[in-house]
């Protein structure tokens, strides 16, 4: 997992009161960042603050600008007319909010770097159009609410980000979420309740925008996946189909699925005889969830605390990237104990609470806001890994091993279409990674835009692809060549997959003819990356200070020869 | 009664000592919106709702108090 950066800067702006949600994120975000510098908009100021370039919220350049729109007060009282005169009526209104919103996050966006989080908006569901809106052709007021969160889709991009907060809003309940009385006494919208729940949303976002993401689902099987104990009720016994009790196993075993296809791994802990366990996957009509779905899968009398160690060890990840679901408190409370860094929620009594206790849960731990082509393939890949490290222990030697993989590559160059992926790397990757910078979407986006080079390497083998798994960004703006960033995601280190990235990218720069005569990579140490300490020197590069490595330019670099790499050309390409 | 009233305004406002004569404006964090936020702290503790006209009147340890001697 990555760890959060030091200080985070945050803006919040509103059209409403919003003065009292103070504590409430102080509290919530003080435990997340390790530290939080929060600055308050005036009351209904935020267009005043984005069109002044003297603003305080220009002085501030925050990391993340939340600006939290209430509906009824963004309409005012024009929209008691929209009903009164047609669609067309209510379309002109929306569509006069949104370019207006549209045209202020422009000069926003023009002016800093931030991460921007906007909310879908709420009307009062209790108005006096409820009854007419379906049946009147021609005539709506909620179109109001619906078509301008629709719109909002149209201003996302790599770092404007759109909160869910109507989602919210019809979960829990309107009158649950806001009150009445503060409206009237101080333009406060929310309750307490209100507040608490719209922080919590706001915290599940920025989770997901950090990168602070658990990887894998680790998940019993009895009385978890099913209703009942396979050893001891059979095949025939245990709750699971489409009746009664069952389905709610059914329902749950599908958001696990969905999860999986969001790219989250699963894996199996579970106390058990594997023959009985193959024969539900393989036989039971009922089964949503494969075999194959499973990246790991420890079935077993060893303890479950054993088994974790070696979950994590096989698929690759940390013991903090798990997330350990078992209905059994005995089980809970040992993985508790013994790897706290594990999360262990507790388990709902009544299965009828499972599927909904799921996706609060996900949203806690799983937050997810893009898919990229790696989610949906991620437990392909893994399991693809394991063969290749199967086809290592049988090999003879290392370069016989490389040469049988096939591998090919093929490497981007300043792809936009590959940046949500290029972004995850640096959030993600820890061991081999030089100098362990950050990056959001926007700023490899800024990055590019500045003229510099950025390379990203897709390798594929025998077994199968790997997706995107190699970042090299290059700096060309100053007299040298600057390393700004290089780095392999794990599923790939050993195989000297980075000459070749390295080497193609030096290559198609003496190719260009740029004025550069050196190439510079620094290395930065931090608790994980050791193993790259001195990759440099083992790459040709000539030591020339502190971390400090330089390559002369003028040299042709020698490829490793059992890799076939070739460049993207980008058009062929569809996003 | 008083008791718990003093823990619900010590925690609100972050503070240790809390006189019986506590009231708006006395210290800089039991401003206006101090206020609100004490009320809601109240309803949550008490598990009362306080009527519009009252959430500004209720504004002294003593008056909480009183009121919600009568109403709980």
């Amino acid at each position: 997992m990555s760890e959060p950066r030091a200080l985070k800067k945050i803006y919040f702006m509103s059209n409403v009161n919003m003065d009292i949600i103070k504590p409430f994120l102080r509290k919530a975000y003080n435990s997340f960042f390790t530290d939080t510098e929060i600055m308050f908009s005036g009351y209904n100021q935020y267009m005043q603050d984005i069109v002044n370039p003297d603003s305080a919220l220009y002085a501030f350049k925050p990391d993340y600008i939340i600006l939290f729109l209430d509906g009824d007060e963004l309409f005012g009282p024009g929209k008691n007319r929209v009903f009164f005169n047609g669609t067309d009526e209510t379309e002109a209104l929306v569509r006069e909010r949104i370019d207006n919103l549209s045209a202020l996050l422009t000069a926003l966006k023009g002016r800093l770097d931030s991460i921007i989080l906007v909310n879908t908006i709420v009307l009062d569901p209790c108005n006096s159009f409820s009854m007419l809106e379906y049946n009147n052709a021609g005539r709506s007021y909620s179109d109001l609410e619906h078509l301008f969160n629709r719109r909002l889709a149209d201003i996302t991009d790599g770092r404007t980000f759109v909160v869910d907060f109507r989602g919210l809003s019809g979960s829990l309940g309107y009158e649950n979420l806001f009150d009445r009385r503060l409206w009237y006494i101080g333009r406060i919208r929310l309750s307490r309740r209100g507040l608490e729940e719209l922080v919590k949303l706001y915290l599940s976002y920025l989770k997901a925008i950090e990168g602070k993401v658990r990887k894998c689902i680790v998940l019993d099987l009895d009385n978890t996946l099913w209703g009942g104990i396979i050893g001891e009720d059979g095949i025939g016994g245990i709750r699971l189909g489409r009746d009664g009790i069952g389905l709610a196993y059914v329902e749950f075993q599908e958001e696990l699925r969905n999860l999986k296809d969001q790219g989250f791994l699963l894996a199996i802990n579970s106390k058990n005889n594997l023959d009985d366990i193959m024969e539900v996957f393989g036989s039971h009509p009922a089964m949503v969830l494969r075999i194959d779905d499973f990246v790991s899968i420890k079935v077993n009398w060893t303890d479950k605390v054993t088994n974790m160690k070696e979950i994590a060890d096989e698929v690759n990840i940390g013991i903090d990237s798990l997330l350990f679901i078992d209905d059994s408190e005995f089980e809970r409370e040992l993985v508790k104990k013994e790897l706290p860094m594990i999360e262990v929620p507790d388990f709902p009594r009544d299965p009828a609470y499972l599927k909904g206790w799921l996706t609060g849960l996900s949203r806690e731990f799983l937050p997810k806001i893009k898919l990229i082509r790696e989610d949906v393939e991620r437990t392909a890949m893994y399991k693809a890994q394991a063969q290749r490290e199967q086809g290592m222990k049988g090999a003879q030697s290392i370069e016989d091993f490389l040469v049988s993989l096939e591998m090919k590559a093929t490497v981007y160059e300043n792809s936009r279409t590959l940046i949500p992926r290029m972004s995850q790397l640096t959030q993600r990757t820890n061991q081999f990674n030089l100098t362990t910078k950050r990056y959001s979407e926007a700023e490899i986006e800024a990055f590019m835009d500045r003229g510099n080079y950025v390379y990203a390497l897709d390798v594929s083998d025998k077994f199968g692809p790997s997706g995107i798994v190699g970042l090299l960004m290059l700096d060309i703006t100053g007299d040298s060549v600057m390393i700004d960033n290089f780095l392999l995601s794990c599923r790939v280190i050993g195989r000297d997959i980075e000459r070749a990235l390295i080497g193609f990218a030096i290559d198609k720069l003496r190719i260009q003819g740029l004025r550069h005569r050196e190439i510079v990579g620094l290395y930065v140490s931090t608790k994980k990356n050791g193993m790259v300490s001195d990759l440099y020197r083992r790459l040709g590069f000539e030591m020339a200070g502190e971390n400090r490595w330089v390559l002369e330019l003028g040299k042709k670099y020698v490829l490793p020869d059992f890799i076939e790499i070739e460049e993207a050309v980008i058009y062929a390409r569809q996003s | 009664m008083l008791g718990r009233v003093k823990a619900v305004v010590s925690d609100t406002f972050n503070i240790t000592d809390v006189p019986d004569d506590l009231k708006i404006d006395d210290i800089e964090e039991w401003n206006s919106l101090g206020q609100i936020n004490l009320i809601l702290a109240i309803e949550q503790e008490f598990g009362v709702k306080i009527p519009t006209e009252k959430i500004f009147e209720l504004s002294s340890v003593k008056r909480l108090s009183g009121y919600l001697e009568k109403e709980t």
